[in-house]
């Protein structure tokens, strides 16, 4: 059970370098603190260790004590850093003060339902787990199975990136997505030294999880804790996100790093003391978010592309040093695909006539779209929908000012390029939409829901400001009236 | 107006929560290990201690690709035989040429009884080892 140690050493180092670059950043009770941190590591260690972890494969030399010298150095290097701006005192403070917090008083029932809800979801992912311990079909066909490849040794590994692999079937063959997924996993076959189907089945549980955390605490940090706690209770309601985190795909952890990202990037905007730490950090996401499916790239360039002309007026060293954290992700994705990847998917028509007559069939613009609509309103179930959840709260909270919202707008260009770029890849694709589109519209789903459940809960008022305005004026008239009787007295 | 959305969305968020789990549980009944892929660690063992880690290995089976069982059997013989890799041999040698291209070992995957060896000797191999629950090893000609 060694790999158990390498997945705790992998998350623990994560853990430290997101604290040791967003140290200050969050305005916000110590237990959101604690889980925005610890959510950001699940995401920063495995990516990066799933990056050496791929150069060792390709340099002939992981093994097992190649691995864990390599966590161990990683490790060290995150607790170092931390150590190092921790005692130094530098952080990303704000100058603000943060505004105290009204309590809604409800917020007890709200953590009553939260706790029965991930009872629930623990139960529901144990029960398909045990069922279906090998994953579903791209995990056998694509995830699980590369990561075997990984962790063969030799020149073997070169069949998780062949067209091979699969059969050249089309919908199984995939020798050109990235590897942070199969690496992380294959990092701990050969931690372990065993093909234990139960660390396919931890990596599930543990993507889920940074995604449900993330998406509560950070709005907690950023907002109030009413709002996360009602993010949280419309996730578990999300079929979406409930039925993908026993799949033991990627598309969760394409969500964790989207929704990363646009935290981390909305921090940024949001300090006044223009850190460079926690712009590398929110680099470090976007970088991530390519090498983990090939629906990232079109997200990772224009969230960088966001971000850079966002943050133009922060001077050189912000930006390099947003630059320079999406490096690494971005630089493991061109060695894979222009040194390493064998044959390709033959998703895409090989001439500009077969794009153009693909573009002219109008049932394809209007196939493509209705997927995706259908994909939507299969995200949950009718009466329990996340859409329906979340109308009844616009409705009775509305939404923050729009100058409010309009500050926030630009987080959203990442994920409508990402959802454009499918639609687009739908329209000139050679594969039959008939196949194509009921399988990957609904991961297409799975991975902008939480991105777009965090906008929409970063733009609802909060229900501990719309339940002190409800009872504001009562109060208001009972001392105005005292007042008067007062003066009236004298 | 608030504390009733909130418990109406807290109460929508368990229930969709519950809706999920029942669904689950469905599937999990209905499906258990659905493609095969936890079965075919056991199922295909003796196979690959036969069989060299780095070999290509050849595939046929008695399924008609029609079928939706085609390619998921592919799959998780695929997932089972790491590191080595699967390639189709489904159709028969041309006639006139020995099939030298093929790979040295193959794996007939099975769900019917049948003439194995026939099934082998069409693709241009001989029948090795029948490996029993209908995994055949088969060695090119």
């Amino acid at each position: 059970m060694l790999w158990i140690l390498s997945l705790v050493i992998t998350v623990a180092a994560g853990w430290f370098l997101a604290r040791a670059l967003t140290a200050g950043a969050w305005n916000a009770p110590r237990w959101a603190t604690f889980l925005v941190e610890l959510s950001l590591g699940a995401l920063f260690g495995p990516g990066i260790a799933s990056i050496f972890y791929f150069a060792l494969v390709a340099a002939h030399l992981a093994n097992q004590a190649s691995v864990f010298a390599m966590l161990l150095v990683l490790l060290a290097a995150s607790v170092g850093l931390w150590w190092k701006w921790s005692s130094s005192g530098t952080s990303n403070a704000d100058a603000t003060v943060a505004t105290p917090q009204r309590t809604f008083p409800w917020n007890w029932a709200l953590w009553i339902a939260i706790a029965l809800s991930l009872v629930l979801f623990m139960m529901d992912f144990r029960e398909a787990s045990s069922a279906n311990p090998a994953g579903e079909w791209d995990a056998i066909s694509t995830w699980n199975v590369r990561a075997r490849y990984l962790a063969s040794g030799g020149d073997l590994w070169r069949r998780a990136v062949s067209s091979d692999l699969g059969g050249h079937i089309i919908g199984s063959s995939h020798p050109g997505y990235p590897l942070f997924l199969s690496g992380f996993i294959g990092l701990q076959f050969s931690a372990g030294g065993v093909f234990d189907e139960t660390i396919s089945i931890a990596a599930s549980l543990l993507f889920a999880m940074g995604v449900l955390i993330l998406l509560g605490a950070s709005i907690a940090s950023r907002r109030t804790v009413a709002l996360a706690l009602l993010a949280w209770l419309v996730l578990f309601a999300s079929e979406v996100f409930t039925s993908q985190s026993r799949m033991q795909y990627s598309d969760l952890l394409q969500a964790l790093a989207f929704l990363a990202a646009l935290v981390l990037l909305d921090a940024a905007a949001r300090s006044t003391t223009a850190s460079p730490r926690l712009l590398f950090a929110a680099g470090l996401a976007i970088g991530l978010s390519c090498w983990i499916k090939n629906e990232g790239l079109p997200f990772a360039i224009a969230a960088l592309a966001a971000g850079l002309w966002k943050f133009r007026s922060r001077g050189v060293a912000s930006l390099a040093a947003l630059a320079l954290g999406a490096l690494p992700g971005f630089a493991a994705l061109a060695i894979l695909k222009f040194a390493f990847v064998q044959g390709s998917e033959e998703l895409l028509p090989q001439t500009i006539s077969g794009v153009i007559g693909n573009l002219t069939q109008v049932g394809r613009w209007w196939q493509s779209a209705r997927g995706i609509g259908n994909a939507i309103f299969l995200a949950g179930n009718l009466w329990t929908h996340p859409l329906l959840l979340m109308a009844v709260l616009a409705f009775v909270l509305r939404f923050v000012a729009p100058e409010e919202r309009r500050k926030a707008s630009w987080l959203l260009v990442p994920v409508a390029v990402a959802a454009l770029a499918e639609y687009a890849l739908y329209l000139v694709t050679t594969v039959s939409l008939d196949v194509l589109i009921p399988t990957s519209a609904y991961r297409l789903i799975a991975q902008l829901w939480p991105s777009l459940l965090w906008l929409f809960f970063m733009a609802l008022r909060a229900p501990e400001e719309a339940y002190a305005l409800n009872a504001k004026p009562v109060i208001a008239e009972s001392v105005a009236t005292a007042s008067a009787a007062k003066r009236k007295r004298r | 107006m608030v504390t009733a959305a909130a418990f109406i969305v807290a109460t929508l968020g368990v229930a969709g929560a519950f809706n999920s789990y029942q669904t689950s549980i469905a599937y999990a009944k209905q499906f258990p290990d659905a493609y095969g892929g936890s079965a075919g660690q056991e199922r295909f063992a003796a196979f690959n201690a036969r069989v060299p880690a780095s070999a290509e290995v050849g595939y046929f089976t008695d399924l008609d690709p029609s079928r939706g069982a085609y390619t998921p059997a592919f799959l998780s013989a695929q997932l089972a035989l790491v590191p080595r890799v699967l390639k189709f041999v489904n159709g028969p040698i041309v006639s006139g040429t020995t099939g030298g291209d093929r790979p040295e070992w193959a794996l007939g995957n099975f769900t019917q009884p049948g003439d194995f060896a026939a099934a082998g000797n069409a693709r241009g191999y001989a029948l090795v080892a029948d490996l029993g629950n209908g995994v055949v090893l088969f060695h090119r000609l």
